[in-house]
């Protein structure tokens, strides 16, 4: 019965994760031919949940918020379908900012949410 | 209090696009299933969206849903950065070249298939 309760939560925190995603996304403009409303969720998803990794609170909120809300919140496929369409409409340049925008963001969002964490 | 209804739909995939991801999380090892979900989710992405481009209908429920509601939650960015920064150099540059490299290239291969359905060449 664990296992159901676990799949419940997360499924709620998922749902709601989705929603922030689909309404913060959804209000990003196109910068220079940029998607950035994947750009913008993944980078804040991956601080706050570095930002939970790596500090003292509990590991009760674990399955709601981090695999359920943060995990729905980011995405991969939206992001490799836009890398891919940009690529497709022959804008390598983009494509490959794209990619490495994304990478470079949430790489410096999860050392912020480290250090918000050590020095909390 | 009554819901929009595209919210609706994104929430209720969100729901079961985060389960699912949490099921294939119970079965595979880290970071083996985050590179599952990654893939399979990115390749169903591309299906779903070359194939209606190509036969050319509407289908912005079945996008909302199935897109943005499951494949968005099932896919996950956050996760697969937090495991990136856990290992060695050598095998952090592996993991972020094939995550992307090969989602990237089902995109594509979802892309092709689609084409070749619409068109039935074989």
């Amino acid at each position: 019965m664990a296992i159901l309760t676990s799949m419940l939560l997360v499924g709620l925190g998922g749902s709601i994760g989705a929603c922030l995603r689909f309404l913060v996304s959804g209000a990003m403009p196109s910068i220079n031919g940029l998607p950035t409303g994947t750009l913008t969720v993944n980078t804040i998803g991956t601080f706050i949940l570095a930002f939970f990794t790596y500090s003292t609170i509990g590991s009760d909120i674990i399955y709601p918020v981090t695999i359920g809300t943060l995990g729905s919140f980011t995405t991969f496929s939206t992001f490799a379908y836009e890398s891919f369409h940009l690529m497709e409409e022959g804008s390598f340049y983009l494509s490959f900012t794209n990619i490495a925008s994304n990478v470079t963001f949430c790489l410096i969002g999860a050392g912020l949410g480290w250090l918000l964490a050590t020095l909390i | 209090m009554k819901i929009p209804l595209p919210v609706f739909y994104v929430a209720v995939g969100g729901f079961l696009g985060s389960v699912s991801r949490f099921l294939v999380f119970e079965w595979l090892y880290n970071p083996i299933d985050t590179f599952f979900v990654n893939v399979a989710g990115s390749f169903l992405l591309g299906l779903l969206i070359y194939y209606f481009e190509y036969t050319g209908s509407s289908y912005s429920q079945l996008k909302l849903f199935l897109g943005i509601g499951f494949m968005g939650s099932f896919t996950t960015f956050s996760t697969f950065i937090m495991q990136t920064v856990t290992m060695n150099p050598l095998l952090a540059m592996a993991n972020v070249a094939g995550n992307i490299g090969i989602a990237m290239f089902v995109v594509y291969l979802a892309r092709t298939g689609s084409f070749l359905y619409q068109r039935r060449v074989w």
